[in-house]
């Protein structure tokens, strides 16, 4: 396990610098460069216009010398400044990265505290209308886009009440509003979730409800409710754990869009700003924390995994 | 401000009481009625006051004519909130132009032009005269300053003026500016014979100097803040005299608050207030998605929706009672650019494409039957040819066409058809209409690549086209309102730019055109006699249109919609397209509360 461990914490580095170059060489591989996107057409009214703002921005250099800058301030902790604003991107990334994260862990919240009782009621009702009900609910939750239910919880409120519960972001400094503020998106950003953990939950209890020793739990006497919860529930969670891991991890890909949606000021909504503007600082900073978060996640599931379940070996 | 914004600064200055406690736990188990609590108005009118009625005129003659209508009366006080999609890309004004709000609240202008009347209203400027065909002279007003925060707030006199002007040539060639060299070049020399006085020197007459000087651009700088910014003010956030100083700027969004230096209008014209604007803040909220800004906007948590809006947008806002629509004529333009290189030597294929557009079809399914033709002139001068006449000159005709097209071997100069970009950034019903329309009457496939706006930039300016036509479309004045649509045509302009429209082509034909349309061009913008410009305009409409390059006028709206929150009084109705052409809401004054 320890070995294990150490193995995956060496290629951490690994993997976030191959996923920085893949990264630095796709996003210059795009037609237009931030000198394009900060110019614009009138940037070609004079044959030294865009060079100008090239070499301003340090794209004048060869590719490798361009990364190597790039990542030598990079494992310092500076990621430069963004190409399209000018401002430095460290400070920035470091406040939207805890904004998402924020996000990230009540959309977990909201995900588990979803998904789990209505796998559980769908299991131990199993064919009955509940389980059919709640069946029919998780594939809607799976089905319906994430950014099309944000669209209308946005816009319905307006056309009925002229009320929308979007707001100005304001962060800890009101934590009732801000909480407030991040619930929605979060909830919204959950029902996918919550209904694949809800699928996952029920199958998962359902084979494990047919299993031996539940029937010699029962046999025992046990009450229904100490079987579901005691017995059946956590033998179930095994499964479970991958699964919340993973969308801690795929949490990340949503935020762009719902980032978007509800101003959230986070990296998703940071990186669509970045990339329609070729600002290669922000969308390798942002990248680069996405890949970190996302490795980091895998590992510490994977762990837990084996903690969790001690025939598990590594 | 902050302390009071700060929850927890709240929180420890108050302590706990047990009546608080109460209130907290009264407030976390009742959340659904908190949520609704946090989001009520915020709007923080005081109390009004009625503005001066004077009026005054500017001296001197121009093309344009200064006007003396007064201001009209509203409320002082109050936050107007905006928003917009994405941070700043720069703030200095002689660099980029795509940001309308900042020059016109931290910066001023020697003067303000609208356009709709073709007339002048003098703002840092009490008097302007002009001397001589090529001689301006502006006077400015007395005990003018920079804001507080900008070189110690000092005067600000002529050379200030004479220096903002004179940076255009070196921004462009420093820093690669947006501001079009259409806009300066004319410029010869200033002189600053007192501290009042600015001689301009223009190198020859020309008609649409003062349109240019209301633009956003010339705005007027300090030159302190300019060389200790490195001779550029991009991250600059106050230099100016502008009636507000910009306090915030960050990934949220912007704020400018009252200038306490800001001069006075006495008399108040146009849409000057004598004592400075109504309005005390404007916010400018950051807001990435579309629907957002819709929601916001409907829910009354900003007051200008900063999206254009269509015909069938606008019907459906007036039905909201917290919302004004406004109509102006359309003042924008669209063109379907030719690579001029590839074209140029077939003046068959070119009216091949032309005839086989179906305008009229094109008016009912774009514009929702609200349309009108488009010229190489922009619609809303009085320049313009009129529609029979345009009707006349873009004719449709798939059978002559096709006739066309073959004679001219269009298959063999075009072996793998017409290429184009469509821009995923923006409405793109247009080129799938002309696709449909070129395919069907001309027999040609066109291939559409999608693009976003950096790869739309990219791939329309590079030298080397990827492309045979590509349609721009333009829907407000972002540079000299005299020639948004005009631009296209001449190889000083986006002629070049776009459509390799270019003096030094290795084409023949090519060449000697650029050289036609910039003598016709130059020979329009050096005749000062109105009605002698205006024909030297429709002529030069004409020869483009019947050479049918360098570009072909797409049909465009008859109106342009926009949307404001009805708390707002004296929204400039009809001048509200134009943002970066000197007048607009963000430059009215008199905008106020109701």
């Amino acid at each position: 396990m320890r070995t294990y461990v150490l193995r995956r914490v060496l290629l951490f580095p690994l993997l976030v610098l191959a996923v920085s170059m893949i990264t630095f060489f796709l996003i210059r591989a795009l037609p237009g460069d931030a000198a394009v996107a900060r110019l614009g057409a009138a940037g070609a009214q004079c044959d030294t216009c865009f060079d100008q703002v090239r070499k301003e921005l340090g794209l004048d250099k060869s590719k490798p010398e361009q990364y190597w800058i790039w990542f030598s301030d990079a494992i310092r902790g500076d990621f430069g400044l963004s190409t399209a604003t000018r401002q430095r991107v460290s400070p920035e990334l470091r406040d939207r990265v805890w904004n998402t994260f924020q996000l990230g862990v009540l959309t977990i919240f909201f995900t588990l505290a979803l998904g789990i009782p209505v796998g559980i009621l769908s299991a131990v009702r199993a064919g009955k209308p509940v389980d059919y009900i709640l069946r029919f609910l998780s594939i809607l939750g799976l089905s319906v886009p994430s950014f099309w239910i944000a669209t209308l919880v946005i816009f319905m409120p307006v056309i009925w009440w002229g009320w929308t519960p979007l707001d100005n972001y304001v962060g800890w400094s009101d934590p009732l509003k801000h909480l407030q503020l991040l619930a929605l998106p979060a909830f919204i950003l959950a029902i996918s979730g919550s209904a694949y953990t809800a699928r996952i939950t029920r199958s998962s209890m359902l084979e494990t409800l047919s299993s031996d020793f539940v029937r010699t739990a029962r046999a025992k006497g046990l009450w229904e409710r100490v079987v579901i919860l005691r017995h059946v529930l956590r033998n179930s969670m095994l499964t479970l754990l991958t699964v919340i891991g993973l969308q801690f991890a795929t949490v990340l890909g949503g935020s762009v869009v719902i980032e978007t949606i509800f101003g959230v000021p986070g990296m998703g909504a940071w990186l669509v700003f970045a990339v329609s503007n070729r600002d290669y600082q922000i969308v390798q900073g942002v990248t680069v924390i996405f890949a970190m978060w996302f490795v980091a996640i895998t590992l510490l599931t994977d762990v837990l995994y084996a903690w969790v379940d001690p025939r598990i070996r590594y | 401000m902050a302390s009071q914004d700060n929850y927890w600064l709240r929180a420890r200055a108050r302590g706990v009481t047990r009546r608080n406690f109460l209130y907290g736990s009264g407030v976390a188990a009742a959340g659904s009625a908190a949520l609704l609590a946090g989001c009520g108005d915020d709007d923080d009118e005081t109390s009004p006051t009625a503005a001066g009625s004077a009026t005054t005129a500017a001296s001197g003659s121009a093309t344009a004519a200064a006007t003396t209508a007064a201001a009209a009366t509203g409320k002082r006080g109050g936050t107007i909130i905006t928003s917009k999609a994405a941070p700043d890309t720069g703030l200095d004004p002689a660099i980029t132009v795509t940001n309308p709000l900042h020059p016109a609240k931290a910066y001023s202008h020697i003067l303000q032009y609208h356009l709709t009347e073709n007339k002048f209203h003098l703002d840092l400027a009490e008097k302007f005269e002009q001397a001589d065909p090529t001689t301006m002279v502006f006077t400015l007003r007395p005990g003018l300053k920079f804001a507080p925060q900008v070189a110690n707030g000092r005067a600000l006199t002529a050379a200030d003026v004479a220096y903002s002007y004179g940076r255009f040539p070196g921004t462009l060639k420093n820093f690669g500016s947006e501001v079009n060299g259409l806009q300066w070049n004319w410029m010869d020399s200033f002189e600053t014979p007192d501290e009042r006085t600015l001689k301009i020197k223009l190198k020859t007459p020309y008609a649409s100097a003062i349109p240019t000087m209301g633009s956003s651009a010339f705005a007027v700088v300090a030159k302190e803040l300019v060389e200790a910014n490195g001779g550029k003010l991009s991250d600059v956030m106050n230099a100016g005299a502008g009636p507000y100083v910009m306090t915030k700027r960050d990934s949220s969004g912007a704020r400018y608050e009252r200038n306490p230096n800001y001069y006075k209008h006495t008399p108040a014209i146009g849409t000057f207030v004598q004592d400075g604007p109504y309005i005390d803040v404007w916010d400018e909220l950051i807001i990435q998605d579309l629907a957002a800004v819709e929601a916001r906007f409907l829910a009354g948590d900003t007051h200008i929706y900063t999206q254009g809006i269509d015909k069938l947008k606008a019907q459906e806002f007036a039905s909201n009672k917290n919302v004004s629509v406004v109509k102006a004529t359309f003042p924008g333009n669209s063109q379907m650019q030719l690579d001029n290189e590839k074209w140029a030597a077939h003046p068959k294929l070119r009216e091949a494409l032309s005839l086989s557009i179906d305008r009229t079809k094109y008016i009912a399914s774009i514009h929702l039957g609200e349309g009108q033709l488009g010229s190489p002139v922009g619609p809303i001068f009085d320049s313009v040819l009129s529609q029979a006449e345009l009707k006349e000159l873009q004719k449709f005709d798939p059978a002559r066409a096709k006739q066309l097209w073959a004679e001219g071997n269009g298959n063999t100069v075009f072996p793998n058809g017409l290429r184009t970009v469509s821009a995923t950034f923006a409405p793109t019903t247009n080129i799938d209409f002309l696709k449909r329309e070129i395919e069907a009457n001309l027999g040609v496939k066109v291939t559409v690549t999608p693009a976003d706006l950096a790869a739309y930039v990219a791939i329309a300016t590079a030298r080397d086209k990827q492309w045979e036509i590509f349609v721009a479309s333009e829907f407000s004045l972002v540079t000299i309102p005299d020639y948004n649509a005009l631009t296209f045509y001449i190889p000083t302009g986006y002629g070049a730019i776009f459509g390799n429209q270019r003096l030094d082509s290795a084409i023949p034909a090519n060449a000697e055109f650029a050289k036609t349309a910039l003598d016709k061009f130059n020979q329009q913008a050096q005749e000062l006699d109105p009605a002698k410009r205006k024909q030297l305009l429709r002529d030069m409409q004409i020869y483009f249109l019947k050479e049918f390059r360098p570009a072909l006028p797409m049909p465009v709206g008859q109106f342009q919609y926009a949307a404001h929150s009805s708390k707002l009084r004296n929204y400039p109705e009809k001048e509200f397209p134009f943002g970066n052409a000197g007048s607009g809401p963000y430059r009215a004054h008199n905008l106020s509360f109701a």
